[in-house]
């Protein structure tokens, strides 16, 4: 099944393109990396399909329909440059934001909504932590909540913004472990990353951006030196130290 | 009605005003906008001065709608000039503010050329003076600080989580504007009230002093609100309190000068506790 569809995406700053003409296809079940150089357009595709920021597009569909339709359908998870982390917010109210819903914001968190988010909290490690300020916790931890309050969502596709920058070697482990179960549970995820050395063994599709669409299919075809290199302007072993 | 209710009323209505203002001033730190609601009490002095001068009467709700459209065109003139020139927000925060500020100056100056103008006590918009308020005002005053805070506290999820985390928020489907104009009103409708009881300069003391004193103690979202409303309370009674009994002072220098104190007396005990836990 086709999890988004995009059709003639296109994004201006100002004045400057950084979107051009992007079509694309993903199917569900798999898990993407969206790559790229810095400003080559990454984090900008996900807002723009997210209807974060302003873009032209000619349809942009998820699971055949709009984003309206299927928001509950859908996590994301933003970059951690976008949080303040002196921000006064425990663990367990960031988590209890993913149950936050539009239509029914009024209501106060149930008993089942606090299992939820308990075990949400469980699966990334982090319930000795749920009472403390997010500031308290290390970069890997932060990312964990975030992660947590993806799940208590129980979305179908989950979409994340450079989760592994600033993470431990450890939490980035634990945040593959949850997305691959994840993804045996029959869940889409799309990433933009950074770090080439885990592409290879993680993904299952690479989408390849330098302000177009330069690349996008399965790994093993598209992550190659070539398409590297003219997405990087260095070769694909140099790209990987 | 006999003196002792009359200043028990006063006491409540000051206090009232001072709690939502402090409660309002919590949801603007969060949201890195405390500069806003100083810039926001000095915008609305022309909307209440040309209220009078058009309507001829110091009828509260008058007053409040004319603060309420200067507000507006104050906020709407910041992010005019955010999204159209190149200056920083706080160079334009204060352009906006001293423009309007002056515009009210100019006209209340007017305006206290006319023999009703001079009778209505319209400077006390700027030092402020609780004695110059009616039992009507501050009974319409009371009521809309109930409203205030009514309105905050079952929309609190929403406002805290588009503070945290806008992106987030908007993506759940929650309007930002929407959201941001619920709070550019309440806001404006808080610093019209509050400017009649602490005057325009000092207004911003009700709005940020409280809540930063809070966050000197505390960085948890439940105690952060608790230690606000004391602090609120604290200044607003204390302040109240010497200036009704000793009428040459005026309300609003008070309730400022404690609410600096407090936060100064916080500030210190922070210090000594973060100095104490590293080296103790």
């Amino acid at each position: 099944m086709d999890c988004i569809e995009i059709k003639n995406l296109s994004v201006k700053y100002d004045r400057q393109i950084a979107l051009k003409s992007i079509d694309l296809l993903i199917k569900s079940g798999q898990m993407i990396a969206v790559i790229g150089q810095n400003g080559s357009g990454k984090s900008t595709l996900i807002k723009a399909m997210l209807g974060l920021i302003p873009a032209q597009f000619d349809s942009i569909h998820f699971y055949g329909k709009s984003l309206s339709e299927v928001r509950s359908q859908i996590a994301y998870i933003p970059q951690r440059e976008t949080i303040d982390w002196d921000f006064p917010i425990s663990v367990y109210e960031v988590v209890a934001m993913g149950l936050l819903s539009s239509k029914k914001w009024w209501a106060r968190t149930s008993k089942l909504e606090k299992q939820v988010i308990l075990q949400a909290l469980t699966k990334v490690g982090l319930v000795a932590e749920m009472n403390k300020q997010i500031g308290e916790l290390s970069g890997g931890q932060q990312q964990r909540v975030f992660l947590a309050r993806a799940l208590v969502q129980h979305a179908d596709l989950l979409i994340m913004d450079e989760p592994f920058s600033g993470v431990d070697m450890r939490s980035q482990a634990l945040i593959f472990d949850v997305m691959k179960s994840l993804k045996s549970e029959g869940k889409t995820i799309l990433i933009v990353h950074h770090d080439l050395a885990t592409v290879a063994a993680n993904f299952d599709e690479v989408i390849v951006l330098k302000n177009e669409l330069l690349a996008h299919g399965e790994t093993t075809s598209v992550f190659n030196s070539s398409i590297i290199e003219n997405a990087f302007g260095i070769p694909l072993n140099r790209s990987l130290k | 009605m006999s003196a002792d209710f009359s200043i028990v009323l006063l006491f409540f209505g000051v206090t009232l005003i001072s709690v939502t203002a402090g409660i309002i001033g919590y949801f603007n730190l969060l949201q890195k906008k405390s500069l806003i609601g100083d810039a926001l009490a000095h915008a609305v002095l022309p909307g209440i001065v040309l209220a009078f001068l058009f309507s001829g009467v110091r009828e509260s709700w008058i007053l409040l709608i004319g603060a309420i459209i200067a507000g507006f065109l104050a906020l709407t003139a910041i992010s005019f000039l955010l999204k159209h020139t190149k200056l920083k927000q706080d160079s334009v925060i204060a352009l906006v503010m001293i423009t309007f500020f002056s515009l009210g100056l100019t006209v209340l100056s007017y305006v206290q050329l006319k023999p009703l103008g001079n009778q209505a006590g319209l400077t006390d918009f700027l030092f402020g003076k609780i004695a110059a308020l009616s039992q009507n005002d501050l009974f319409f005053f009371s009521v809309l600080c109930s409203i205030i805070l009514s309105a905050v506290f079952v929309t609190f999820k929403i406002i805290f989580g588009f503070a945290f985390d806008s992106s987030f928020m908007r993506f759940k489907g929650f309007s930002g504007n929407t959201w941001s104009f619920f709070m550019n009103v309440i806001t404006i409708i808080i610093v019209s009230i509050g400017i009649q009881a602490v005057g325009v300069v000092l207004m911003s003391a009700l709005l940020i002093l409280p809540v930063t004193s809070a966050k000197q103690l505390t960085n948890n979202r439940n105690k952060l609100i608790i230690w606000t409303v004391c602090f609120a309370l604290f200044g607003a009674s204390f302040g109240t309190f010497i200036s009704l009994y000793s009428s040459q002072l005026p309300t609003g220098p008070l309730i400022s000068m404690i609410l600096c104190t407090t936060l100064f007396i916080t500030a210190v005990l922070k210090r000594f506790t973060l100095l104490a836990k590293n080296y103790g």
